[in-house]
């Protein structure tokens, strides 16, 4: 330590502050200049911390399942009688649908029906919820040697939640689809229209650009649509709901402030590339992906 | 400070006297005393983003952050340094994703009203010092939201700073009571 005077020390105490101040406003623009170098940053962080936050919300985890399971033991006699009549309904299901299991491999088989690529998909447990107050992302926690890179998509045991935007070595941020960058190519099933799905960071992300002469019906359900080479086609999403008239939006199957495990499927379709220059967008010669759903298990609910 | 058995209290600086010297437990206690503040805004900037069913999670955590470091700048800038503050503003920036050192700024202007009018602010009762951290409040995240709203090059929702705001102004009274208690027992370093 340098020996100061203390008029030395008390003048240098004043100027803390200010120095901190400036480099508040330093940190501001090597952000705005060099966003990977943060980026990098954030990484290592994130994956310094993804562990520890498990460490936290352990206890926390158990305080809850506790609370929770005197509300199951309240309920569990009616639990029961409903559990069971909702058994003999899915018991029905299960045959309709090995029945027709059946028939559609005979029928596939009878066309010469070119199988649908095997998908490759890692499950992982969500640890944060990283959103701010102005986007909407979630932290999942990975293995040392995982094979998740960014624009890979992210579903939950239902459909689409979001895409993988950064990857580190531990852990991986998923932007979810309400945030409000987010717009996303759509198909109504029953009206057969398409329209952009647009989040604006509520819970329910916004029906946009649906033609005039077809508006969403309430309660149809939304899939993605396989246009500009960023999603497959056919991934469910969720149904449509009217807040007040003309504001379509969807509802997700599941919502998404409560995401505990998510799955991350590698379709093999790379990252979409930034344009050279801004304004200037080439046309993707690639063709455009009509396939696979996410997995068997997600197959839409036909009626 | 007399005790009522006529003895001084071991770590009273105030009153003239010969004590002994710390030993280096009263030394490790009264440096853990002095960390609860940070500690607690490092605790609640990791616990908040759990995903947990607490409503409006995203925005309370600026408000509880914004409130701890004015009121600890006020009443024991030294268990919240201007260092600290700065840490604290970047953790948050890079745990979030946002435009980085948004969220300093904040918390160093927030910081900066606290320990510039400390001692004009600790003789006026507890609703001025509310109502003057209602005004910082919000001067600060309208702040945020325009500098958010610049960085991205388009209007970002205002709901959500008006959310931060009414959660800043309704937490602080609560956290208030918390953090007057803590001042006087477990983050007080005097009391070893």
């Amino acid at each position: 330590m340098i020996p100061l005077s203390i008029h030395v020390k008390q003048g240098l105490a004043k100027l803390v502050l200010p120095f901190l101040f400036v480099m508040a406003c330093l940190v501001m623009l090597i952000g705005q200049a060099q966003p990977k170098l943060v980026e990098a940053m954030r990484l290592k962080v994130t994956d310094f911390l993804a562990p520890g936050y498990a460490l936290i919300e352990e206890p926390f985890n158990f305080i809850y399942n506790f609370a929770h399971s005197f509300k199951d033991l309240q309920n569990l006699s009616s639990d029961n009688k409903k559990l069971k009549e909702e058994n003999i309904q899915l018991r029905r299901w299960y045959h309709v649908a090995m029945g027709l299991s059946e028939e559609n491999m005979k029928l596939k088989n009878q066309l010469h029906w070119i199988p649908d690529p095997k998908l490759s998909f890692v499950t992982t447990r969500v640890v944060a919820d990283v959103s701010g107050v102005y986007h909407k992302a979630i932290l999942v926690v990975l293995g040392e040697d995982h094979a998740v890179s960014p624009g890979q998509v992210a579903l939950d045991g239902f459909g689409l939640i979001g895409r993988v935007t950064e990857v580190g070595n531990r852990s991986a941020r998923i932007l979810l689809i309400n945030d409000d960058s987010s717009r996303i190519p759509i198909r109504l099933s029953n009206s057969h229209a398409q329209a952009i799905m647009a989040g604006d960071n509520s819970l329910y992300p916004r029906l946009i650009f649906y033609p005039e002469d077809k508006h969403p019906i309430e309660g149809e359900k939304v899939v993605t649509e396989g246009q500009g080479d960023t999603l497959p086609a056919g991934i469910p999403i969720g149904y449509v709901h009217y807040l007040k008239k003309g504001q379509p939006v969807v509802i997700p199957y599941l919502p998404l402030d409560h995401l505990r495990i998510v799955r991350i499927v590698d379709y093999g379709n790379k990252e979409v590339t930034p344009p050279d220059a801004p304004g200037r967008i080439m046309p993707s010669n690639k063709k455009v992906r009509q396939g696979p759903v996410a997995s068997p298990t997600m197959l839409e609910h036909n009626e | 400070m007399i005790k009522k058995d006529n003895t001084h209290s071991i770590n009273d600086r105030k009153s003239p006297g010969i004590r002994p010297a710390f030993n280096r437990f009263q030394r490790i206690d009264m440096l853990v005393r002095s960390f609860v503040p940070m500690l607690f805004s490092i605790f609640m900037i990791l616990f908040l983003s759990i995903p947990f069913d607490i409503p409006g999670r995203n925005e309370l955590l600026p408000a509880i952050i914004v409130s701890s470091v004015y009121f600890w700048s006020i009443y024991r800038p030294k268990s919240m340094p201007a260092i600290g503050v700065f840490f604290l503003g970047l953790l948050i920036d890079l745990l979030n994703f946002t435009p980085p050192g948004i969220v300093i700024l904040i918390l160093l202007i927030v910081y900066g009203i606290g320990v510039t009018q400390r001692f004009r602010l600790v003789k006026y009762n507890f609703l001025v010092i509310w109502l003057i951290f209602t005004f910082a409040a919000t001067g600060v995240f309208v702040l945020q939201w325009i500098l958010i709203s610049a960085f991205s090059l388009k209007i970002v929702p205002y709901y959500s700073f008006l959310f931060e705001i009414i959660f800043a102004i309704g937490i602080y009274p609560l956290l208030s009571v918390l953090f007057t208690w803590a001042h006087q027992t477990i983050a007080n370093p005097a009391k070893v």
